[in-house]
C-alpha cells in the first residue's frame, strides 16, 4: 500500500527540527542521507540524545547543525573542532560530534584538524566531502581532485588534493573510515562505532554536489555522481590510508581503515590532575 | 568550587599572575591559550593552578583555537578565559564576534604591547584600545576594563567575569605589559559566592525554551549543552528560537538588543576613579599604567597650587560619556596621556564637544610617560 | 524473506523467487519446494509513505530500490518537482533503503506492527 502524504511523521522527525524542513540543500544533495545515517546511528549506538552536542562550521555541510534537534552550534568557518574541544573538555560527559565539510575542516580548519587528531580528543568528526566549496558557488578546495573544474579552477585544478584518511591517521586519529552516501548501511554502522569508541574518530563521507561540482565535471545530475560512486567504489576494510587517495576518475576506496586503541586526551589529563593534586610544599 | 581552591592572603606577585588568581576566585575553571609575550605568565599560572583545583588547562595550537575553545567551554557551562597580546588579539577578533553573536560569557585578557604587527613584544603600549571597541566586524557593543596595578588585575578580572555572566557578553581585560609584568602586593580575599554573578539559567521546560527569548528582557536566560534543552545557536543573524533568519527585520531586532543590553545599562557598567576632580580646572583623563603616572603628576600640580584632577577610566568601554560631558562644561581643559598616538582622546573630544580644550599627550610605546611631561602639560593649561 | 540492506549486499542482490508468494514468475532462482516455515516468514504488508511536500524528484530511491518498486513519474508535487511513485507494491519488502537514501527525509516505510502502535515514536525502532 502506498500513501502519498503531505504531513506525516518520518521516523527521524523526532530528531529533526521539522519546523525548518524542507531544508536548504539542493535536490540530490548527499548531506541529507548522511545526516539521516548519523541520526539513526545515535540510536544504534544507544546514546542519550540529551548528551549529544553537534558542532558545525560554515558551508552546506555546516547547516546540518541547524536541522538537528539536539544541542547544536553553528560556529565560524573552520573552527568547529576547537569549539567542540572546549565543549568536551569542560563537560567530558558530552558526546561531541563535529559535522562539517571538506573546505571547512581541511582548508581553513586544517590546523585544528591535525591538532585535534594529534591530541586524540574523544570526538567524532563527520567530514562531508563534496570536493568543492558548494555554498559559495563551487570553488576548488583542498580535496578537489587534480584537473577537476571549479569556478576558481576553470582550466582544471592544478593542485594535488589531500588524502584525508592518510592525513588524519598520520596525525594520530584512532578511527578513520571513508564511505560514500551510497554506502548507507555501512556509514550508519561506522558512525555508531565511532560514536561509541573513545578517541578521535574521523569519517569522510563522499557526497554528490550536482549543482556545482557535478555540473562542472560532467556529472550533471546527482544520479550521475551516485552511479559513478557505484562503479568506482571498492570496499577495502583495513586498507593502508596511504593507498586510498582519490582522483578525478580513478577508484574510490572506501572502508574502515584505522581502528586502534590509544589513550585519549582526557585519559592523559587525568594523570595530570592526579599529579597536581598531590600535596606540595609551598 | 571549594573555598580551598582560592589562595587567600597577601602575595607579592606580578599582574599576570594576579589576573590568573582573580579568574580562579571568580570561578573560572577553564583556560585555553597560546604563548605570547607579555601574556604568557597568565597561561603558565593557569597551567599550574587549574589542575590543582580540578579545572582544565589546555594550550591550543593558536589563538583562534584558544578563543573557540573558550566559547565551547562556556557553552558547556564552565566559566572560561584566555589571555593574549596584540597579534593574538587580532587573530581572536572574528571569534570574539562569534562570542558576541552567540551571547557567550567569557573573559579575554589583552596584555597590550607595542604594535602594529610584531612591534615591541616585551615593551608596553596602549595601542589596542580602539580595537577593543571596534575590532570585530559588524556593529556590536563590548565591555572593556583597564587595570592599573596587579591588585586591580585581580579585582577587575573578578569584575570581568561577573559582568560577562550578567550581560552574556565577552568582556575584555585591556591590561598592558607594564602592569602585567609589574610585581606588587596583591591581597586575595576569601571568596564570597554571593558576590559572584552566574548566568541566568532557564526556568521553563525544554520544549518551551527559546535561546534568545526577547520576552525575557535584554539578556535572555542561557541553557548549556547536555541538559536536555536541545537548543540551536548560530553565528548567522537569528530570531528568538536561535534559528537563522535572513531578513532586515531580524537583523534590526537582534542588533538593537545586542547593543542595547550594554548601552541602556551604561550607568551600572561604567566605572571610573576621580581624584580631586570636584574643583579642578584641568582634568587629566587616563587609564592603565599611564594613570599611575598621571596620579603623581596631578598630586605634584596640586602642591604647586594648580587645581588639577585625575579621572581614571576603569571601564574603557562603554566610555564614560556622561561624566566627560558634565566636566567639559565646568573645566578649562582635559589632558589625555596615553601610550598611543591618540585613541581614547577621540572619545574625550567627542564628549567634550568643544566646551573644553582637549590636549593629547601621546607616547608611541616602548616606555611610559615621565611625570614631568604630564605636569608640564598641566601647567600649560592652567596658565 | 526480507532482504536487509546490509554490508554492501545490495550491490549483489540476487533475485529471490517470489512466485510462491505473489503468484508471479520470479526473477532468477527457482526454489524446488516451498520452505516449511514459509507462512511464518511471509513478509508483512508494507506501507510506503511519500511526503509530496518534501520530495524533490532526485530519483535516488527509484534508482537504488533493490526491488524496482519505485519509479519517477511526470506528476508534479505541490513544490513543482517530479514525484516518485510506487509502481509495484508487492515488490516492496520494507528494506528501508529508500528511506535512508532520500535526501529530503521524504519517504519512509512502515510495516504492519509499527502502524498498530499508537504511542509517539521517540526513538527510531530497529
Amino acid at each position: 500500500m502506498t500513501k502519498m502524504v503531505t504531513i506525516e511523521a518520518n521516523p527521524l522527525d523526532c530528531y529533526l527540527r521539522v519546523d525548518r524542513i524542507p531544508h536548504i540543500w539542493c535536490a540530490s544533495c548527499g548531506i541529507g542521507p548522511a545526516t539521516g545515517c548519523f541520526l539513526r546511528a545515535i540510536d544504534r549506538a544507544g546514546l542519550n540524545p540529551d548528551k549529544v552536542s553537534v558542532v558545525s562550521g560554515i558551508g552546506c555541510s555546516g547547516r546540518v547543525a541547524g536541522y538537528i534537534k539536539l544541542d547544536s552550534f553553528h560556529t565560524t568557518h573552520g573552527r568547529a573542532l576547537p569549539f567542540a574541544t572546549g565543549l568536551k573538555l569542560a563537560n567530558p560527559e558530552l558526546t561531541a560530534v563535529v559535522f562539517s565539510g571538506d573546505g571547512d575542516i581541511a582548508a581553513i580548519g586544517g590546523n585544528h584538524l591535525i591538532h585535534s587528531a594529534r591530541r586524540n580528543i574523544d570526538m567524532t568528526v563527520i567530514c562531508i566531502n563534496n570536493f568543492n566549496y558548494g555554498m559559495t558557488g563551487g570553488q576548488m578546495g583542498p580535496t578537489t581532485p587534480l584537473d577537476a573544474r571549479s569556478t576558481t579552477s576553470p582550466y582544471g585544478n592544478y593542485e594535488y588534493p589531500f588524502n584525508l584518511p592518510y592525513l588524519v591517521a598520520a596525525s594520530g586519529a584512532t578511527y578513520v573510515a571513508r564511505w560514500t552516501v551510497l554506502h548507507l548501511r555501512e556509514l550508519e554502522k561506522s558512525i555508531a562505532e565511532a560514536l561509541i569508541k573513545p578517541g578521535f574518530s574521523f569519517i569522510e563521507v563522499l557526497s554528490p554536489c550536482p549543482t556545482v561540482y557535478g555540473r562542472l565535471n560532467k556529472l550533471p545530475s546527482g544520479l550521475d555522481e551516485m552511479r559513478s560512486y557505484q562503479e568506482r567504489s571498492v570496499i577495502r576494510d583495513g586498507a593502508d590510508p596511504r593507498d586510498v587517495e582519490l582522483s578525478l576518475n580513478g577508484p574510490i576506496v572506501v572502508g574502515k581503515f584505522i581502528d586502534i586503541e590509544r589513550l585519549t586526551l582526557w585519559d592523559c589529563y587525568q594523570q595530570v590532575l592526579d599529579r597536581a593534586s598531590k600535596p606540595k610544599k609551598r | 568550587m571549594s573555598k580551598d581552591d582560592v589562595l587567600c592572603g597577601e602575595f607579592f606577585i606580578n599582574g599576570d599572575t594576579a589576573c590568573a588568581e582573580g579568574a580562579i576566585s571568580a570561578g573560572c575553571r577553564f583556560f585555553a591559550g597560546y604563548p605570547i609575550t607579555p601574556a604568557t605568565e597568565v597561561a603558565e599560572r593557569m597551567s599550574e593552578r587549574l589542575p590543582q583545583i580540578g579545572g582544565v588547562f589546555i594550550q591550543m595550537e593558536d589563538e583562534i583555537a584558544s578563543m573557540n575553545a573558550v566559547l565551547g567551554a562556556s557553552w558547556a557551562g564552565v566559566k572560561a578565559m584566555t589571555a593574549t597580546s596584540g597579534p593574538g588579539f587580532s587573530l581572536m577578533m572574528e571569534n570574539i564576534g562569534l562570542g558576541v553573536m552567540l551571547e557567550t560569557p567569557c573573559v579575554v585578557a589583552n596584555i597590550q604591547r607595542a604594535g602594529p604587527s610584531t612591534g615591541l613584544p616585551t615593551l608596553v603600549a596602549q595601542g589596542d584600545m580602539m580595537q577593543a571597541r571596534w575590532g570585530s566586524h559588524g556593529h556590536y557593543e563590548i565591555i572593556a576594563l583597564v587595570p592599573d596595578s596587579p591588585q586591580e588585575m585581580f579585582d577587575l578580572t573578578v569584575l570581568a567575569f561577573n559582568l560577562s555572566e550578567q550581560y552574556r557578553v565577552p568582556v575584555l581585560l585591556m591590561s598592558d605589559e607594564a602592569v602585567g609584568h609589574m610585581s606588587e602586593k596583591v591581597v586575595i580575599p576569601q571568596v564570597n559566592s554571593k558576590e559572584l554573578v552566574n548566568r541566568q539559567r532557564p526556568k521553563v521546560a525544554p520544549d518551551k525554551y527559546l535561546p534568545y527569548d526577547s520576552r525575557k528582557g535584554l539578556v535572555p536566560p542561557m541553557a548549556v549543552a547536555g541538559e536536555g534543552y536541545r537548543f540551536h545557536v548560530t553565528g548567522l543573524t537569528h530570531d528568538d528560537r536561535g534559528y537563522p533568519v535572513m531578513t532586515a527585520e531580524a537583523q534590526d531586532k537582534l542588533i538593537r538588543r545586542l547593543v542595547d543590553k550594554i548601552r541602556l545599562n551604561v550607568k551600572d557598567i561604567t566605572k571610573y576613579e576621580e581624584v580631586n576632580v570636584d574643583d579642578a580646572e584641568v582634568v587629566v583623563v587616563s587609564y592603565g599604567i599611564s594613570a599611575r603616572i598621571a596620579r603623581y603628576a596631578v598630586q605634584q600640580a596640586r602642591e604647586e597650587g594648580i587645581k588639577a584632577g585625575l579621572l581614571r577610566l576603569i571601564t574603557a568601554w562603554p566610555f564614560a560619556d556622561d561624566r566627560i560631558r558634565e566636566l567639559a562644561s565646568a573645566i578649562k581643559a582635559f589632558i589625555v596621556p596615553e601610550i598611543n598616538y591618540g585613541q581614547m582622546v577621540r572619545e574625550v573630544e567627542r564628549c567634550a564637544a568643544g566646551k573644553a580644550k582637549v590636549n593629547l599627550l601621546p607616547h608611541m610605546g616602548g616606555g611610559v610617560h615621565l611625570p614631568e611631561t604630564i605636569l608640564e602639560a598641566i601647567r600649560e593649561e592652567a596658565r | 524473506m526480507v532482504i536487509a540492506g546490509d554490508a554492501g549486499c545490495y550491490f549483489f542482490i540476487v533475485g529471490y523467487e517470489t512466485s510462491l508468494i505473489d503468484g508471479q514468475n520470479g526473477d532468477n532462482m527457482k526454489l524446488w519446494r516451498k520452505p516449511f516455515d514459509m507462512a511464518d516468514k511471509a513478509p508483512k504488508p508494507v506501507t510506503v509513505h511519500i511526503n509530496v511536500d518534501r520530495c524533490k524528484g532526485c530519483g535516488y530511491c527509484a534508482e537504488f530500490c533493490p526491488r524496482g518498486a519505485l519509479k519517477m513519474t511526470d506528476e508534479l508535487g505541490p513544490k513543482g518537482y517530479n514525484l516518485v511513485k510506487v509502481v509495484d507494491e508487492g515488490k516492496c519488502l520494507g528494506c528501508g533503503l529508500c528511506e535512508a537514501m532520500c535526501p529530503e527525509f521524504g519517504i519512509y516505510v512502515t510495516t504492519e506492527d509499527k502502524e498498530e502502535k499508537e504511542e509517539p515514536v521517540t526513538h527510531v525502532q530497529r
